[in-house]
């Protein structure tokens, strides 16, 4: 498979977004989520000799997921940042997408046919308590005082702590794009696929509800591996650097367990329902590397 | 499984016993052993279908030994034998499916202890029988001269084809960096000899089928044992919560601009080259990832000589150590200017050939050039 084997069919939607969000004050604005992780796949088939932890080629399953949704994690100087909000929204804007009447302010939403919407979601770590300028509650993000309809919301995403630390910035196509460090990333999602999964296992739930949950739990743990074997070496010496940085906080620490409980060992969930995507040595290789940044509870 | 050493002619012909089954459905009408000194042949058979309306005349030659050589000549004995209305047939141990088409496409007949065969008579009678596994281990002095410490012999006629003596040979072998005694040098030898891949007149040697002894070489090559165990570079065992077979790897980050060659270089008893698939990109257009791969005689020694720090990631490591006893990895290797001991063309191939696809396609390239440059 080479990156001109994938067509990406958001590339014309989200493509001329981020363009235009990386020319101003929303160039540090992260690409999270599995978007993000198609188009690192798609750098890193074009940049074949970029050593990773495991390369594409030994992918079982290199196919990318599909998604329809952009997560875009926000830095909180850009919350508290008046002018910075007003050219953010202005470019969501300009590209057709309208605040969402379910979660105003932080979800975006663009009508593309009668039958299919895309969404652009912006999510923020928690602010600290010493953070100037921003008010925050467990759904939202936000600047204070609030610029009302002239400016956005980030969703509260608790686990996108550190995202600020050493992100990782390539160009696909003439496009540059920076996604955030593996650690936070990891977080982020293996927090989502633990979360489906109980769900899924929940018996209370109803089993249409635990099918979908189940689903969607593997889809995000085949995202943290494939995050995983994505790393480069620079992404690699960075990560004891925002362990350190992170490892005292609840989400980590959430996460440490998380990796110790279901992607430790092939008896686990995780094992057992991605182990064919991955041969045994590639499998270890990624199990080790979460290992070694999750071992590091304070 | 009988070691031939065992058997002779004598009672391998007494397997032709008159009215039984020679090799399905054909049966033995008469038998006439032969055994005088002044015979030509060692028997005269009369094989015949089980309703016996016609009968069939062969020649027989037999050999205790089964190797090629060992077949020509019985090929040729049994066809100078041969008399009016007679077809030649040999007999030995065993028959691989190899041999027996051989044979066939000679049109000559052959039988062994085993249940493999071929029976031709031109344009009347075409029997044959194989899949049968060989029950006679051969007994001659080097069993297998294409692996292991004998096959640096094979190496070093690939890459010289004509040696005027046997001393002269195995003192090329020595300066390469082969361990082999003369007589060891001389059992190789034979062995080829009798394979029909190398022929000797006069003391001297002459490589006679590069392309089979390629093949041979290919074939019976192994992927070097890697001997070293779990640990550190200080050889403590790795802590991990997530144990793992790949911590023994020893990939290790160089400090920047390190001569790492010259650093192995300076221990003299260490025994160190860059592996075939690592040093592919020397011979042909190769890329490949992935940390280069080093061949070492101790580890122990090696990791004190580079210092450095181990990385459990392999694609990030600068260099990859292996240890090694293969002495294939340290035979016949190739020193650039700035000192680093390059796996030889052959070494390469080894490696590309039994590797992956892509490996492989470049194994392709390599071994052109070594047949090219063995017959020029």
């Amino acid at each position: 498979m080479s990156s001109l084997d994938i067509h990406d069919e958001m590339r014309p939607i989200f493509g001329p977004l981020l363009s235009d969000l990386n020319a101003g004050q929303g160039k540090n604005i992260l690409v999270a989520g599995g978007y993000g992780l198609f188009l690192k796949q798609i750098w890193l088939l074009g940049n074949p000799d970029v050593p990773v932890i495991v390369p594409i080629s030994q992918w079982r399953d290199n196919t990318p997921r599909v998604t329809k949704d952009l997560d875009l994690v926000v830095g909180l100087d850009l919350i508290s940042n008046a002018e910075a909000q007003k050219e953010i929204l202005k470019i969501i804007a300009k590209h057709g997408f309208k605040v969402s009447e379910k979660n105003p302010r932080w979800q975006f939403i663009k009508v593309v046919s009668e039958t299919r919407n895309v969404i652009v979601e912006l999510h923020a770590p928690f602010p600290a308590d010493n953070e100037r300028g921003l008010q925050a509650d467990r759904i939202r993000v936000k600047r204070k005082p609030s610029l009302g309809d002239r400016g956005f919301h980030a969703r509260t995403n608790p686990e996108a702590i550190g995202s600020e630390l050493s992100p990782f910035g390539f160009e696909v196509e003439g496009m540059a794009i920076q996604v955030p460090n593996p650690v936070t990333w990891s977080i982020m999602k293996l927090t989502a696929a633990d979360d489906r999964w109980k769900h899924a296992e929940n018996p209370d739930n109803t089993e249409e509800f635990r099918s979908f949950s189940r689903a969607q739990a593997i889809k995000h743990a085949q995202d943290v591996l494939r995050l995983v074997a994505m790393v480069n070496r620079d992404e690699s010496d960075a990560a004891p650097v925002v362990v350190d940085a992170v490892k005292t906080t609840s989400e980590f620490k959430k996460a440490a367990l998380i990796v110790a409980e279901s992607f430790a060992h092939g008896e686990q969930w995780v094992s057992q329902v991605l182990s064919e995507n991955w041969s045994a040595e590639s499998l270890t290789l990624i199990r080790d590397t979460l290992g070694g940044w999750f071992s590091q509870t304070a | 499984m009988v070691k031939n050493t065992q058997i002779n002619e004598e009672s391998m012909l007494s397997r032709f016993k008159v009215g039984e089954v020679l090799l399905p459905p054909l049966v033995v009408r008469t038998c006439l052993i032969l055994g005088g000194p002044t015979e030509k042949a060692d028997a005269r058979v009369e094989l015949a279908m089980p309703d016996g309306h016609e009968v069939f005349r062969f020649v027989v030659e037999a050999k205790a030994r089964a190797t090629p050589q060992a077949i020509q000549l019985a090929v040729a004995q049994a066809r100078a034998a041969r008399e009016e209305g007679e077809w030649p047939m040999i007999q030995v141990p065993y028959l691989s499916p190899e041999r027996i088409l051989e044979l066939e496409k000679e049109g000559v007949s052959g039988v062994d202890l085993c249940g493999n065969g071929v029976v031709v008579v031109p344009g009347r009678l075409w029997v044959v029988r194989v899949g049968e596994p060989n029950r006679y281990r051969d007994s001659r002095p080097l069993s297998n001269p294409y692996r292991g410490r004998s096959a640096m012999v094979a190496r070093m006629l690939l890459k010289r084809p004509r040696w005027p003596t046997l001393s002269e040979l195995a003192a090329a072998i020595a300066a390469a960096g082969g361990e082999l005694s003369l007589p060891q040098v001389s059992k190789a030898v034979q062995a080829m000899v009798e394979d029909l891949i190398v022929s000797k007149e006069s003391g001297s040697i002459t490589l006679r089928d590069p392309l089979r002894l390629l093949d041979k070489l290919g074939s019976e090559w192994r992927k070097p044992r890697q001997t070293w165990k779990s640990g550190d570079v200080a050889g403590r065992p790795v802590k991990s919560q997530f144990p793992s077979p790949l911590h023994s790897r020893r990939g290790l980050r160089l400090p920047k601009g390190m001569d790492w060659a010259r650093a192995l270089s300076l221990a003299p008893s260490l025994q160190w080259a860059v592996t075939g698939a690592s040093s592919a990109t020397r011979y042909a257009t190769f890329s490949q990832g992935g940390p280069r791969q080093i061949a070492v005689s101790n580890l122990g020694l090696a990791l004190s000589q580079l210092g450095g720090t181990p990385e459990p990631v392999p694609n990030f490591s600068d260099v990859e150590l292996m240890e090694t006893e293969d002495p294939g990895l340290f035979f016949g290797t190739e020193t650039d200017e700035n000192g680093v001991r390059w796996a030889g063309k052959l070494q390469a191939w080894l490696e590309l050939q039994a590797g992956d696809a892509r490996q492989q396609d470049t194994a392709k390239d390599l071994r052109d050039q070594i047949l090219k440059e063995v017959r020029e």
